[in-house]
């Protein structure tokens, strides 16, 4: 523990407090507060329109089928990236920051100019086929699953990193098969990031808005999510709807939140 | 012969860690792999185990073509320098692991079980976790895990290198009684000459790929076979352009026959021993280091400045 003066470390106190109220705490507050305007009405309201529900359902099926692949594909990659050598490694691992960096429009747009049914790469074949992508639920699992492909990923891979091979080698030394040490051992061993990567992923999914409105074509009923819901109805001057949704949405992050605080073992920092 | 080793050879790029390696090691003794680091006897280890592939050469096993076997299927215990402890199991859970693989009746895993863990002297921690237990207790752990599956042979990878010295010393002298029990073929990797020669009734010493010298301790430390082995096995010195060790020479505080004369410039006392250094009073004026024992020292009443005659008394 550095030593610091009383009132120095008061003014630091404050500073940090201060930060987090004006850029979080306050503005989500007022989120509520506007919600609660009127006691439940708004949330009332929100629910007796078929195209909220549809909107949130939506997003609940979006997100959980692209955590499910992003958890799929996720895992498999970490270990691939950690436990094998293969040519363009150093690639692969660079490219999967770039859903973090590049912003959401751009990914909604690309997957558009490649899945289009007019004039796409694959767009116009899956059209032929009957297959639809953009404007439709695959495309939106798409955007999300792209949006939130690293998440995952990041949880996990230092974690194996720093678990090394040792356990597996023991393993495999003491009969088990390949299968049977992924079941028994590396699955256990990483069980807790892969727990916080997916809920960061499933947070990341119910508030992805940019790519998903690209390439959802934002209709009213069929493919509106509730994160697009909430931008036509604050632009249609329906803010009691949009911030009973943006409440539902914040309501969910908390959740997750606190599911992981509770879920986390004491001794895992 | 338990372990036949034919015409081995192992690169990590440009880097040989072994060089055209032939072993032979016997059924139900303890042998010891020793040599300094990166001289290739973990790898010739894990090689032996299947957690790593030979670029040619063959392992047969109790008589079982090993080579393109997978790890799992050789049937040795392996112990790890940092123990390898399935974190999430408990003690028990860690010993049963390779018999409930096996699937085991339950009766008979528990039952083994208990058994090992009383070898080891964990049974009262058989409940807890391996973060709860001592450095020297996860590799007693450890060991009871890897005894468990009745293997042919058991591989211990430095298996005391991460403890400190003083349970290093206890372990050692465990493993030893414990080999005395179980008598399953073992091998060892170690760096520290000490433990070898205090555990091992066969030390293999292999330097940069290569096998130096095969024998019994006895045999390395009184007849080494050339200078690596004789600097490896213990404290050395040179003496009339020859290496000796320093406790085989003795020390005169009279002139005698063929006596080197010498003079003592420093001398430092550990425990019974005491380390002489004495500068050679012929032409180049060498110093060389002699160790004699304090009741020699007390009864030459040898102290630094004096002049003392050496005589070699091995070769």
């Amino acid at each position: 523990m550095v030593r610091t003066h009383p009132a120095l470390r008061l003014v630091l106190r404050l500073l940090v407090v201060g930060y987090l109220v004006m850029l979080v705490a306050w503005p989500v507050g007022l989120v509520v507060t506007h919600t609660f305007d009127h006691g439940f009405t708004a949330l009332d309201n929100a629910f007796a329109d078929p195209n909220v529900v549809h909107a949130l359902k939506m997003t609940a099926i979006v997100s959980v089928i692209s955590v499910l692949i992003n958890l799929v594909f996720g895992v498999t990659i970490s270990i691939l990236l950690v436990r094998y050598e293969f040519w363009g490694k150093r690639a692969l691992s660079a490219l999967i920051d770039v859903p973090l960096s590049v912003s959401p429009v751009v990914v909604g747009l690309s997957l558009l100019l490649v899945y289009n049914p007019i004039n796409g790469w694959f767009g116009a074949g899956l059209a032929d086929a009957g297959i639809k992508i953009i404007f439709s639920t695959p495309g939106m699992i798409m955007a999300t699953t792209f949006v939130a492909l690293p998440l995952v990923i990041r949880e996990v891979v230092p974690v194996l990193e720093e678990i090394g091979d040792d356990q597996e080698w023991a393993a495999r030394s003491l009969g088990a098969s390949p299968v049977q040490v992924l079941r028994r051992i590396t699955l256990p061993s990483i069980k807790w990031a892969i727990v916080y990567g997916v809920v960061l992923a499933l947070a990341r999914s119910i508030g992805e808005f940019g790519a998903v409105k690209i390439v959802s074509g934002n209709i009213v009923g069929s493919t509106q999510t509730a994160t697009t819901v909430v931008e036509e109805r604050y632009q249609n001057f329906d803010q009691p709807t949009a911030y009973a949704i943006s409440f539902l949405l914040a309501f969910a992050s908390v959740i997750c939140i606190v599911v992981v605080a509770v879920l986390r073992p004491k001794n895992e920092s | 012969m338990s372990i036949e080793i034919t015409g081995v050879n192992k690169r990590f790029g440009d880097f040989v860690a072994l060089d055209n390696v032939n072993l032979s090691i016997p059924t139900g003794q303890l042998t010891a792999l020793l040599g300094p680091s990166g001289g290739g006897k973990s790898t010739l280890l894990r090689i032996i185990a299947g957690l790593e592939n030979a670029d040619s050469g063959s392992v047969v096993i109790e008589g079982t073509e090993a080579t393109n076997l997978p790890a799992q299927k050789r049937n040795v215990g392996f112990v790890f320098q940092h123990y390898a402890a399935f974190k999430h199991m408990s003690v028990a859970k860690n010993v049963a692991f390779g018999l409930e693989i096996r699937k085991r009746p339950k009766a008979e895993v528990k039952e083994k079980v208990e058994e090992l863990l009383g070898l080891v002297h964990l049974s009262q921690f058989a409940d807890r976790l391996p973060s709860q237990l001592s450095g020297g207790q996860r590799q007693r752990m450890a060991l009871a895990r890897a005894l468990a599956i009745e293997p042919s042979v058991l591989l211990l990878d430095e298996p005391f290198g991460a403890l400190d010295a003083k349970v290093r010393k206890e372990l050692r002298e465990w493993l030893r009684r414990l080999h005395d029990e179980v008598h399953v073929t073992t091998v060892f990797v170690t760096h520290d000459q000490e433990e070898a020669l205090e555990v091992a009734d066969e030390i293999v010493v292999i330097n940069e790929g290569r096998i130096e010298q095969i024998g019994s301790p006895d045999t390395l430390y009184d007849a080494p076979s050339n200078d690596f082995v004789m600097s490896f096995l213990g404290p050395t010195t040179q003496l009339n352009g020859a290496l000796v060790r320093p406790h085989d020479i003795e020390v005169f505080a009279h002139p005698v026959e063929n006596g080197i004369p010498a003079r003592i410039a420093r001398e430092l006392r550990v425990g019974f021993d005491v380390r002489l250094w004495v500068e050679l009073l012929d032409a180049a004026h060498e110093e060389i280091q002699v160790t004699v024992t304090r009741a020699t020292q007390r009864s030459l009443a040898l102290a630094e400045g004096n002049d003392v005659w050496l005589v070699p008394t091995s070769a």
